[in-house]
Formats: C-alpha cells, sequence, structure tokens
C-alpha cells in the first residue's frame, strides 16, 4: 500500500496508482524457476511451511526429558491440538487425525502471523487459495470418513437426519446439503480469507493514513497534522495488537471446525 | 473533486469487479499443496513421532522416579519402623536393666541388711559372751578378792582360831557366798 501510494501527486491530479483496486492483489514474479514465476505471495506460502518445519525442528531436536522453552511451547502446542481438539472434539478414533489438524493449525497459524511480522506484513491466508485449499482437504477428510464410518447410508443420514417426519424430508434435506455440503467448506473458507483481508486491509489503511497525515511528497512533518496522524498510528498499532489476537484466533477456529465437521462423520450419532 | 479523481474513480469501477479478489489463482493451489504438503508429512513422519518418542522417555523418567521415589519412601519407613522397634527395645532393655539393677540392689540390700543384722547380732552375742566371761571373771575375781579377803580376815580370825574351825567356817562362808550370787 505504502508503495502504492508514495507513486501519488495530488498536485498533479494523480490521486493514486494503481488504477484500480485488483492491481494490489497482482503479484509478480521475483525471480524464476525455469519458466515458473514466483511471485512473493508463493515464496511466503513456501516460506510459511519452512518455517513450521523449522520451529517443529527446533523444539523437538533434542528430546530433552526436562523441555527448553520452545521445546514447551511446541509440546503446548501439540498437546493443545491432540488434547483439546483431536480427542475431546472428536473422541474415538481422534488420534488419526492428529497429524492433519496439527499441519492445519500451524500452518495456518504461521501463514496468519505474517500479517503482523515486520518487513512481510502479509497474510498469505488473505489470498483465498490458501484458505480454499484447506476447507477442501477438510470437506474431502470428512466426507470420506463418514463414507468409511456409515458406508453407503452416510449420505441418507447427512441429509435426512434419523426420526424426520417423511413430510419435512424434502425440506430438512435441501437445508441439510446445501448447510453440510456446499456451505460447511465455503464458510470454513471464506470465514478466514474474510478475517484475514479484513484485518491486513484495516491495518494497511490506518498506518499509511497515519504515514500520510505526518509525511506528504517529501513535506516533512505536514503542518497542523500532526495529532490526527499519531492518532491513526496509535489506532493502527491498537489494531495491530488486536490482529495478533485474531491470527491465533482464526486458525484455532478453522482447526476447531474441522475437527468438528471430522466428528460429526465419525460419530453421527452425537 | 476534480477531474482524474473521478475519472480514476469511474476507470476503477469500470476494471474491477473484485471478482478476482474471490477466485483462487491455480499458482497459489500448487503451492499451498506443496507447502501444506511438506508441513504435513514433516508432521506426520517426523514430529509427532519425535514428540511420542520424548513424552515416552518422559513418562518412563517420571515413572522411574516415581518408582525410586515409593522405594525409597519403603525403605525410610522400614528404617524408622527399625529405629522404633531399637528405641521400643530400648526402653524395654532399660527397663530391664532398670528392673534387674533395682533386683539386684533390694539383694544387696537384703544381703547387707542381713549381713549387717547377723554381724550385730554375732557383735550382740559376742558382747554378751564377752559380757558373760567378764562377768564370771569379775565374779571369780571378787570371789578371789572375797576368799583373798576372807583368808586374811580369817587369818586373823583363825590366828585367834584352830585350824580346823578356820578351815570350816572358811568353808561355810564360801558356800554362803555361794548360794548369795
Amino acid at each position: 500500500m505504502i508503495v502504492a501510494a508514495e507513486s501519488c501527486d495530488i498536485e498533479g491530479g494523480i490521486v493514486c496508482t494503481p488504477s484500480n483496486v485488483n492491481e494490489l492483489f497482482v503479484f509478480k514474479p521475483i525471480f524464476y524457476i525455469g519458466e515458473i514465476g514466483i511471485s512473493r505471495t508463493h515464496f511466503l506460502i513456501i516460506f510459511a511451511a519452512l518455517l513450521v518445519v523449522i520451529f517443529l525442528f527446533a523444539g523437538l531436536r533434542k528430546k530433552s526429558v526436562v523441555p527448553s522453552k520452545i521445546q514447551s511451547v511446541v509440546e503446548s502446542l501439540v498437546t493443545l491440538i491432540r488434547e483439546d481438539i483431536a480427542m475431546n472434539v472428536i473422541g474415538k478414533g481422534g488420534e488419526a487425525y492428529v497429524p492433519y489438524l496439527l499441519s492445519l493449525f500451524m500452518f495456518i497459524l504461521v501463514g496468519n502471523l505474517f500479517e503482523v511480522t515486520p518487513l512481510i506484513n502479509f497474510p498469505i491466508t488473505s489470498r483465498i487459495a490458501i484458505p480454499l485449499l484447506l476447507s477442501l482437504i477438510t470437506y474431502v477428510l470428512f466426507l470420506v470418513a463418514g463414507i468409511r464410518k456409515q458406508g453407503k447410508e452416510y449420505f441418507t443420514h447427512l441429509i435426512w437426519p434419523p426420526g424426520l417426519p417423511v413430510a419435512l424430508k424434502p425440506l430438512v434435506g435441501l437445508i441439510e446439503f446445501a448447510s453440510t455440503l456446499i456451505v460447511r467448506p465455503v464458510s470454513l473458507a471464506v470465514r478466514l480469507f474474510a478475517n484475514l483481508v479484513a484485518g491486513h486491509l484495516m491495518l494497511s489503511l490506518l498506518l499509511v493514513s497515519g504515514y500520510f497525515f505526518i509525511y506528504q511528497n517529501g513535506v516533512w512533518p505536514v503542518p497542523g497534522k500532526i495529532p490526527i496522524g499519531v492518532a491513526w498510528y496509535t489506532f493502527g498499532l491498537a489494531i495491530y495488537g488486536f490482529e495478533i489476537v485474531v491470527s491465533i484466533l482464526q486458525a484455532y477456529i478453522f482447526t476447531l471446525l474441522s475437527a468438528v465437521y471430522i466428528q460429526t462423520s465419525l460419530h453421527p450419532e452425537h | 473533486m476534480n477531474i482524474n479523481l473521478v475519472t480514476f474513480l469511474a476507470e476503477a469501477e469500470e476494471s474491477s469487479s473484485g471478482l478476482e479478489l474471490l477466485l483462487p489463482a491455480t499458482s497459489e493451489l500448487v503451492a499451498g499443496i506443496f507447502a501444506f504438503a511438506i508441513v504435513f508429512f514433516f508432521v506426520w513422519k517426523w514430529a509427532l513421532p519425535a514428540l511420542d518418542e520424548t513424552l515416552s522417555a518422559r513418562s518412563e523418567a517420571i515413572e522411574g522416579q516415581i518408582s525410586k521415589a515409593k522405594n525409597e519412601k519403603y525403605e525410610a519407613q522400614k528404617t524408622r519402623e527399625d529405629y522404633q522397634k531399637l528405641v521400643a527395645n530400648a526402653d524395654e532393655e532399660v527397663r530391664k536393666i532398670i528392673d534387674e539393677g533395682k533386683a539386684t540392689a533390694e539383694k544387696l540390700k537384703e544381703g547387707i541388711v542381713n549381713e549387717a543384722k547377723e554381724e550385730a547380732e554375732t557383735i550382740i552375742e559376742k558382747a554378751r559372751a564377752d559380757s558373760e566371761a567378764e562377768r564370771d571373771r569379775i565374779s571369780s575375781e571378787i570371789k578371789s578378792e572375797v576368799a583373798n579377803l576372807s583368808l586374811e580376815i580369817s587369818e586373823k580370825v583363825a590366828s585367834s582360831m584352830s585350824k580346823g574351825d578356820q578351815e570350816k567356817l572358811i568353808n561355810e562362808f564360801i558356800k554362803e557366798m555361794g548360794s548369795d550370787k
């Protein structure tokens, strides 16, 4: 945003470049591997995965009986996913989903925290591809789990809960079909995506606004506007703290909901 | 609002439906699949087994420590019981020693008293015998003295009497002395 905004020339009549909002989301390749152009987004997606691997490796390589600080953090995170999500939410059979849920949580968490990471300031989950991909994996997983557990009756039970009056079957069937098979994956993806996009935009706007109130086109400081700029900056910093919480919370919610969906397939009686 | 701004906004509105934002870029999907696969395989094949190994080792270590602590507690309890037994035995021993001491003292006391009594009796007896002997001696001496005196008297008397009268008188006198005793 700042780079884009600096191209503005108010006195010259040019309000701002780029000329439309979509250009903010076009990421040009920063380097090439063969003929494949790697943009900053691609790089950050891979970088997020590598950071997760490095973090887990750093935390678990020593295998000390008395854990170090980083080992304690990693163990706490794994325990959170294993005990509080996989075992408590899914219940019996939940252990098998721990690798997936842990990977999901860590990947989303690091991807989200890029929003508030200095010099990165871009959450990879604010690109729809990532939330959509992860929600599709969850979708496939809970469908497969349901089919393996309940066989052909899975879809019947999914759409028409047992004991449903015949008269209600068309209506409920339609609602359940839409809510379970369409809305679930979409809402899962959109929730994460929208939260991170909103947070990212809000943070960018507040901090860029603050910057512009203080510094405009080489004028430093802009007379009379410093208090406004400082106020925006302060508000932006408060939102910055808030976004850290949002990043963690959204990773947790996505993982938790994935576990809930898997649980509904494995234990329909609940 | 100047013309440029109006033009810019109009162009932006025309050229942007915002739909691009909601459509996933294929290249990002591929990158996402690749990245997530890296994370998943690492977690599945290395991180969780490593963590389980660590937790298992820790669990064993804790169980070992608990077991060791239990053994130490048991040993401590056993030692305590032994000490308590020793203390109890010592009390009993002391009591026994005291009782024995008391009994010995009683015996000694009794012996000493008896010995003292015997000695006293012996002394008394001896004293009595001595006294008797003394009395006899004194009595004999007195008798002898009396006899001598009698003899002196009798000599004096006898000088005026015949020898036969003298002896008769002496014998009667001695007889009387003996009966007086």
